[in-house]
């Protein structure tokens, strides 16, 4: 005889598993502090390829006034402003990977929740299961 | 007339529910196929990698994969066809995708698809549509992939009206070239009023379509079209930039159809597709395909006469609807 609810709960689960279990499992695998850190160490050195690559095109672009002020240039305040320019940029996007990935987070906690709640549902339907059966259960 | 709409959006919504899984994948198959076949048509110049067949190719993969690698994908396209006719071209549509790929989409993904529709719907001379897309399907988020699709569409078009200019540069002084290019691309006025426009009209559609106030998404949708021909008209007078004014009006009332077309069959229904899962207990192997609760509303309407026939007053309408299918509650979470 097929258990209708417990069908039921087995479909929900599978289809978890099936599509958002893979996003959510690996980041229950961190305490909260460790995976928002990690990304936030990513995302520094993904604004620090993307401040290069924009640095070498605003070069390219103005290569030739570059070229012919070289002598000219008041090196000091270039130095300032790239690198105020940089951690203006980095603070930014630290910023919003803290919040994006910590939302994230709670969101894929959230969602390991529903699903051990579930399997803990079918594991008690189980067990029932197998006492009217007679059997043992480990 | 609306009633039969909103019985059509409930076959709609039935017929997605049943057959979910393989119009999702005929809608990327479409979306890649177009997106590198227009590409292709426009600066392809006829090569090899610009075939239907190498597109349609191209698209098959992409019907089985995320979404993201069809964006991937479709960039990595555009970026070989500017290699073909410059290498300077390639290099600035590599940097700046490149540039939007680390510090834009690995925090919103989903909006990646605006990057591919945006030159797409330009290409196929639809571009007002863009905004009414990215506010409606990803809200603010949707602003800087649709700039990022003004700006590699005209870059592409850009290689497309000066390929003959661009290939018989001068290929040592590839850093003057870039320069030349970029400063091109930048200064031109089309460019930043559309941009602009874009951006001005995602915030606008989307902050209306959240006001608590009746009707708000059909507000938001026409002002914002309304506002982006203004904006349009207004700025191309000033910067004397040539356009087509019948085109353009064309075009945003496209828009608004588009938008309340999808106000009405997308976003105010749950459009879930049909699921298969396996799993097994000690007792059985279950194979589940898992339908959503889409129940078309069958209408039944039997009209009674009540008085005799001379005079016509007093009918009484009842339209009941088929509770056969309604499934029973769920129990758990």
């Amino acid at each position: 005889m097929i258990n209708k609810r417990k069908v039921r709960l087995m479909t929900r689960t599978a289809m978890y598993e099936k599509h958002e279990c893979s996003e959510d499992v690996p980041k229950a695998k961190y305490y909260k502090s460790d995976y928002v850190g990690l990304h936030m160490w990513t995302t520094a050195v993904a604004v620090t390829a993307a401040y290069i690559i924009i640095l070498l095109l605003i070069i390219a672009c103005n290569f030739e006034y570059f070229v012919n002020n070289l002598t000219k240039l008041n090196y000091t305040l270039l130095v300032v402003i790239m690198a105020t320019a940089y951690a203006a940029m980095m603070i930014f996007f630290l910023l919003v990977a803290y919040f994006v990935y910590s939302y994230k987070y709670v969101e894929a906690e959230n969602g390991i929740k529903i699903y051990q709640s579930r399997l803990h549902k079918i594991f008690l339907m189980n067990k029932e299961d197998r006492k009217r059966k007679g059997g043992l259960l480990k | 007339m609306i009633t039969g709409l909103l019985i059509f959006r409930d076959k709609l919504k039935a017929f997605y529910a049943k057959g979910g899984v393989y119009i999702r994948h005929i809608l990327r198959f479409a979306l890649a196929f177009l997106a590198t076949y227009v590409v292709g048509r426009v600066i392809g110049n006829g090569s090899m990698i610009s075939s239907p067949l190498i597109c349609a190719a191209i698209a098959l993969i992409c019907a089985f994969v995320p979404l993201n690698i069809t964006v991937v994908v479709s960039t990595v396209y555009i970026i070989i066809h500017l290699f073909g006719i410059s290498l300077e071209l390639a290099v600035i549509g590599a940097a700046v995708i490149l540039v939007v790929y680390l510090l834009y989409f690995r925090f919103t993904p989903k909006t990646g698809f605006l990057l591919i529709l945006t030159p797409l719907l330009f290409c196929l001379r639809v571009p007002y549509i863009v905004p009414v897309i990215a506010a409606l399907t990803v809200g603010m988020s949707g602003i800087v992939p649709s700039v990022c699709g003004v700006f590699i569409y005209y870059l592409v078009d850009f290689a497309a009206k000066n390929a003959n200019a661009i290939i018989t540069m001068d290929t040592d002084n590839a850093l003057q070239n870039i320069t030349f290019i970029f400063n091109n691309i930048l200064t031109n006025r089309e460019l930043i009023v559309i941009a602009v426009s874009f951006a001005v009209v995602i915030t606008m559609i989307y902050l209306i379509k959240r006001l608590s106030v009746n009707y708000s998404w059909i507000i938001a949708i026409i002002a914002g079209c309304v506002t982006d021909a203004l904006i349009q008209i207004i700025a191309f007078s000033v910067l004397e930039v040539e356009y087509n004014f019948l085109m353009m009006l064309g075009g945003h009332l496209l828009a608004i159809l588009v938008g309340l077309a999808m106000n009405l069959f997308i976003f105010t229904v749950d459009y879930s597709a049909a699921e298969f899962v396996q799993f097994e207990d000690d007792d059985y192997y279950y194979y589940v395909k898992a339908i959503p609760k889409a129940s078309v509303a069958k209408r039944d309407v039997t009209v009674k006469r009540i008085n005799d026939a001379g005079r016509n007053k007093g009918f009484v309408h009842t339209e009941s609807y088929d509770d056969e299918n309604e499934a029973e509650s769920e129990e758990e979470i």
